[in-house]
């Protein structure tokens, strides 16, 4: 891992610190500016009377390069699957489960068991990978007992059908463009994976909304939202790895 | 891919040719491999085993593509701008898209879709047509020429059986999710790059959505599986009849020029 890399991993943020969620500050702030950073400079050279050449392409990669912003991307990543495991697998063990259809409790067990998947694949990547600094799970109290309870869901959302399936849409869908927002962000072996994993959340997604009544299939271009957004609009259920202005789609 | 319907009345002819093309094509890789071998060694160049390894599998995969998938992709299969890899998404978005076409039609002129299968298909038409334009205009975009619509043939009961066109939808939904996926790090611009993600995404949806109108899992697996553009050109090549009209030497590239964008 280089010195960059470990800067950058080691600023995220941290599980559960008793500093709580201002730690996160310094890496949302990184992300952020990253980001926008390289925007910037993608805006600022197709501005020019040139245009975008393959040079173009080949400055902003060098760019992403220099700020090397896939381990921050997949702390981000990581704690959107750990949230998402949550959320299903509390779904699974609500009366609003016993209450739904043969196949909506099938699309609520294949949903928890596939995002269970995903978190525990960005784990051994973290770990392959040497990032062990940043997201909860890696957090003192983590892996005790005593583990605390992250994440926060409304009161009905896993007693009541209409709530269960409108907070798993909205964390399902803002997880799903949220991995469209980064997608630019990161190189090769994560966009592999962040892509592989955001087609299934858009499986997911369709599933949900079909099941629910609603167009499966509302647009024929997948939306994006940035880390900022993403991450501000989930902090109503206690994910701490964004950002907390206000919510706003790209 | 489901079984084909034989739609080409030139099946034998085109068989002779494509056999004869094959051996041409076997020879000249031959010789191409021949060249690299004593060019190599009289200029005394030392390449390392690795890139001798991707060379010789990238020359395997070439021949592994049928030729006429070789006539219809060409030089997209080794892609040198960001334009010939859209170039090379838009014959698959013109094969979807023609495919539903065809299916709506089948349906309204001998009703054989039920429940919300029609929707689906005429869902899945739009977008598949939304999708061509915005990729034409893209490519355009890149100082590029987006590629013609080959001709395409399907299996004659995708067209009279639902259980026939949902499991030959589900395949070729599933082989553009791969494709996307396959491609994505071969993209240089990032505004392409998102481009073709927020288009892949949709792709994933429809599968998702055709497997489950077949009573299928949605999601079958954790993680989408990526393919390469050989593979693609050799799963969709039966279902080419012919390529665009100035198509038949294969030979179509296209730069990222400056332009509007």
């Amino acid at each position: 891992m280089s010195a960059e890399t470990k800067q950058a991993a080691d600023a995220m943020p941290q599980a559960h610190s008793l500093e709580g969620s201002e730690v996160a500050l310094p890496a949302r702030r990184r992300l952020i500016v990253a980001g926008a950073a390289v925007g910037a400079a993608s805006l600022l050279l197709g501005a020019t009377p040139m245009g975008p050449t393959a040079g173009h392409a080949d400055l902003v990669r060098s760019l992403k390069g220099l700020l090397h912003l896939d381990p921050i991307v997949m702390n981000f990543a990581f704690e959107l699957e750990e949230l998402q495991k949550e959320f299903f697998n509390n779904a699974l063990l609500g009366d609003a489960y016993d209450a739904l259809q043969p196949r909506e409790k099938n699309a609520f067990n294949l949903i928890a068991r596939e995002d269970k998947e995903h978190f525990e694949t960005i784990k051994k990547l973290r770990e392959r990978t040497g990032n062990k600094n940043g997201g909860r799970f890696n957090s003192p109290n983590a892996s005790s007992g005593r583990r605390p309870r992250f994440f926060n869901f409304p009161k009905n959302a896993f007693k009541d059908r209409a709530k269960l399936f409108s907070t798993a849409l909205d964390i399902k869908e803002t997880s799903l463009f949220a991995y469209h927002g980064a997608v630019d962000l990161v190189h090769k072996d994560t966009l592999m994976l962040a892509a592989a994993i955001a087609g299934v959340e858009g499986r997911h997604v369709a599933l949900l909304r079909e099941l629910n009544g609603m167009d499966p299939i509302p647009s024929a271009f997948e939306a994006a939202m940035g880390a900022q957004s993403a991450g501000a609009h989930l902090g109503r259920y206690g994910f701490r790895g964004g950002g907390t202005d206000g919510v706003t789609m790209q | 891919m489901a079984s084909q319907c034989n739609n080409n009345p030139n099946h034998l002819e085109a068989n002779v040719e494509e056999t004869n093309s094959r051996r041409t094509a076997l020879s000249q890789a031959g010789l191409l491999a021949g060249g690299l071998i004593v060019g190599g060694s009289l200029l005394g160049r030392a390449k390392s085993a690795q890139a001798d390894d991707k060379m010789m599998n990238k020359t395997a995969g070439m021949m592994a593509v049928p030729p006429i998938a070789m006539a219809t992709f060409g030089s997209l299969l080794t892609p040198k701008s960001d334009a010939d890899i859209l170039n090379f998404a838009l014959i698959l978005e013109h094969l979807e898209a023609d495919f539903y076409t065809r299916a709506v039609q089948a349906h309204a002129t001998r009703p054989y879709l039920n429940g919300r299968v029609p929707a689906l298909a005429q869902k899945l038409r739009d977008d598949e047509n939304a999708h061509v334009l915005a990729i034409q205009q893209r490519v355009t975009d890149l100082g590029g020429t987006p590629v013609g619509k080959p001709t395409f043939q399907f299996p004659s009961e995708v067209f009279v059986s639902q259980v026939a066109f949902l499991d030959f939808s589900a395949t070729l939904e599933q082989t553009g999710v791969g494709a996307y996926l396959g491609a994505a790090p071969m993209i240089k611009y990032r505004d392409v790059l998102r481009f073709a993600a927020s288009i892949y995404g949709i792709e994933a949806r429809h599968t998702s959505m055709i497997r489950f109108a077949a009573g299928r899992v949605a999601a079958p697996d954790a993680l989408e599986a990526p393919l390469s553009m050989m593979d693609v050109a050799t799963h969709v090549a039966p279902l080419i009849l012919a390529p665009a009209a100035g198509m038949m030497n294969g030979a179509m590239t296209t730069g990222d020029t400056p332009a509007a964008m």
